[in-house]
């Protein structure tokens, strides 16, 4: 008999509840009940698929890998930069997926073999598994001057926790009448309309505190999510288009790099210096993705629909924003959707029974200011001629423009309950 | 089996002994089902997608939006057929997702939230 386990990981390991009998025996795939599941990554995708496994069929043993003792959610981050959160009420813990019977262990996935069917953690364990979820969110494409090195000093906060905090303290320490530069992502990326929910926080922030002070947009892009809503809100809250405007939205920008030492944007026609930069760069789906061959030529991971498993790899489930699930948006709600329905997919595959007629929702509120909300929403199938995910025909959209006040009151409080119920749906 | 195999031999039996005491919490015992439980009852799958929005319990619960979980059917059919129709007042974004539901659904979908308990 051999083992890769030391004693010290062990005990580790026995205190965390970690299911040790098939990895000290080597029992490949053992079934003490309705399968193994591992899942790596405790985000919107993967801490909702952990808990609807183990909800959907409680006979499955589900184990959650994620580094982090703790998850700040993106969602709501933007409500921190705009000083109507603390960042730790956007803190979420995994004390209750351990209450639905889901194994937490705080360890990273260095390598998968999908041929084993096992995963090799960084504490240098192995565990099998019948089914494994893959939810590792995004990473970002360094370049134009901007590295990972450069974000410590000029922050992207597309990952919420310690870069929010340092973007947010970049904003209180800036005088009044100091110049806020955004620079949000090419297509496709995390939330897409959150550098517009972001310029929107900082926009109420500074008309509180630093009137004087300017924010501008130089954006890669044509069009942005909600844009109508957002120059809508912009219009009435923040003089939009008028000379007094707060906000100065540049489309069509070509970035060509940045200065990090002078906190300046070169674009193809101009040169604009800030006094904080919030440079979001573009993005790819998780380091392990890649690393696993989860993604192919791209940089996103090709699934089938009807059960998130990779198109690529047989017995492995790719859930999220990593995930090419388009015509759903890469949004935690969506996340925690897809999830659902890769946990009752793999609950009908471990039991060999088919697998359910898939639905997903979308819901998404961004706040323009406290009491204004702008929301989207869509309903999505299997179009059964196609085999892929569409939008159902007539639903969902936009909220209606020009909707009086109480209309957009009721989208400010129904966006904070959202994310009371989507994080306790996830977490909880 | 050497000395320390045998220990860790020990060390496992009790680790997964430690392994069913955590999972046979009053939580993991409320919910355990039998081995072939239905993944796909009635209106369990579309059902699941509208708890990222309303809670299933209201216990806790601070927001906004109804709890729907333990409502009468009828009264969540006819909700859902007036969001549908455009003629429920007061409405912000049921009107847009009530529309992606056949009735059938939307009966399936009543069903399973009227069972449930809150």
């Amino acid at each position: 008999m051999t083992t890769n386990i030391s004693r010290r990981d062990f005990i580790r390991g026995a205190g965390a509840g970690f299911a040790l009998g098939p990895l000290l025996f080597g029992v490949s795939r053992a079934r003490a009940g309705g399968g193994d599941v591992v899942v790596i990554g405790g985000g919107f995708g993967g801490a909702t698929a952990a808990k609807y496994i183990r909800l959907i069929d409680p006979s499955i043993q589900v184990t959650l890998i994620e580094p982090a003792k703790t998850y700040v959610t993106c969602p709501g981050s933007n409500w921190v930069l705009g000083g109507l959160r603390k960042i730790d009420q956007i803190t979420m813990t995994y004390d209750g997926l351990e209450r639905h019977g889901v194994k937490v262990v705080h360890d990273m996935v260095t390598h998968v073999d999908p041929d084993k069917r096992s995963v090799k953690l960084k504490s240098g364990g192995t565990l099998s598994y019948d089914r494994l979820v893959v939810s590792p969110g995004i990473d970002f494409k360094w370049g134009k001057g901007y590295t990972a090195a450069v974000s410590h000093e000029i922050p992207h906060a597309w990952k919420a926790g310690a870069q929010t905090t340092l973007l947010r303290k970049q904003l209180e320490a800036m005088p009044d009448g100091g110049t806020f530069i955004i620079v949000p992502p090419n297509n496709p990326f995390r939330c897409p309309p959150g550098p517009a929910e972001r310029i929107s926080m900082v926009a109420h922030y500074f008309k509180k505190h630093k009137p004087k002070s300017k924010i501008i947009a130089l954006d890669p892009k044509g069009k942005f999510s909600k844009q109508g809503l957002f120059i809508e809100g912009w219009k009435k809250l923040y003089g939009y288009g008028t000379d007094a405007s707060m906000i100065d939205y540049h489309q069509n920008v070509e970035i060509e790099e940045i200065d990090p030492k002078t906190k300046t944007v070169v674009t193809g026609v101009d040169e604009y210096k800030a006094d904080v930069l919030n440079f979001i760069p573009d993005q790819k789906a998780g380091a392990i993705a890649h690393a696993t061959g989860l993604t192919g030529d791209g940089d996103w991971c090709p699934i089938d629909g009807r059960t998130f498993e990779s198109t690529l790899i047989k017995g492995i489930h790719v859930i999220g924003d990593a995930s090419i699930a388009k015509p759903l948006p890469k949004s935690g709600y969506a996340a925690n959707s897809e999830a659902k329905v890769c946990a009752a997919a793999i609950a009908a595959l471990l039991q060999d029974r088919p697998v359910p007629e898939p639905s997903w929702v979308n819901t998404c509120y961004s706040l323009v200011a406290p009491d204004y909300g702008i929301s989207v929403a869509m309903v999505y199938e299997i179009d059964h001629a196609t085999g892929k995910i569409s939008k159902v025909q007539g639903a969902g959209g936009l909220s209606p423009a020009d909707a009086p006040p109480k209309f957009r009151r009721n989208e400010a409080l129904y966006a904070q309950s959202w994310w009371m119920t989507i994080t306790a749906d996830t977490w909880g | 089996m050497k000395n320390h195999e045998k220990w860790l031999h020990v060390a496992a039996v009790l680790a997964a002994a430690y392994a069913t005491t955590a999972c046979a919490s009053p939580e993991a015992k409320q919910t355990q089902a039998p081995a072939h439980r239905s993944v796909d009852a009635p209106g369990e799958v579309i059902g699941r997608t509208c708890a990222g929005c309303h809670a299933l319990s209201k216990k806790n619960y601070k927001g906004f939006v109804p709890v729907i979980a333990g409502m009468d059917k009828e009264k969540i059919v006819q909700k859902m057929r007036a969001f549908k129709a455009g003629t429920a007042k007061d409405v912000t974004i049921m009107d847009r997702i009530a529309k992606g539901y056949s009735d059938a659904e939307i009966d399936a979908v009543a069903a399973y939230y009227a069972k449930m308990k809150h």
